[in-house]
């Protein structure tokens, strides 16, 4: 497989996972959900 | 210099994905803000040094 899908592919799932990583952290440290 | 250029814009992404999911964090903790206020401004001052770092070393690599 080309290496630029693969970094590509990496690229959009840290975009994809931060959002939910956000919500996780502050559900984890008692934020203000 | 084309790896300068790859690291410079490696770290550009690292650094953008921590202020992504690092300011929302410390914005809506309890106390976050008065504990975390000096990380988070490096944090923005790295992130424009890199900006602009990326940009002129982008005009020696293309």
């Amino acid at each position: 497989m080309n290496l630029e899908i693969v970094f590509q592919l990496t690229a959009l799932l840290f975009v994809v996972a931060a959002g939910p990583l956000v919500i996780v952290l502050l559900a984890s440290r008692g934020g203000n959900l | 210099m084309l790896l300068i250029f790859q690291l410079a814009l490696f770290a550009f992404i690292v650094v953008s994905f921590l202020l992504v999911v690092g300011v929302p964090v410390v914005l809506a903790t309890p106390e976050g803000w008065a504990e975390n206020k000096s990380t988070v401004f490096s944090g923005i001052g790295i992130w424009f040094l890199l900006v602009f770092l990326v940009g002129i070393l982008n005009s020696f690599v293309v």
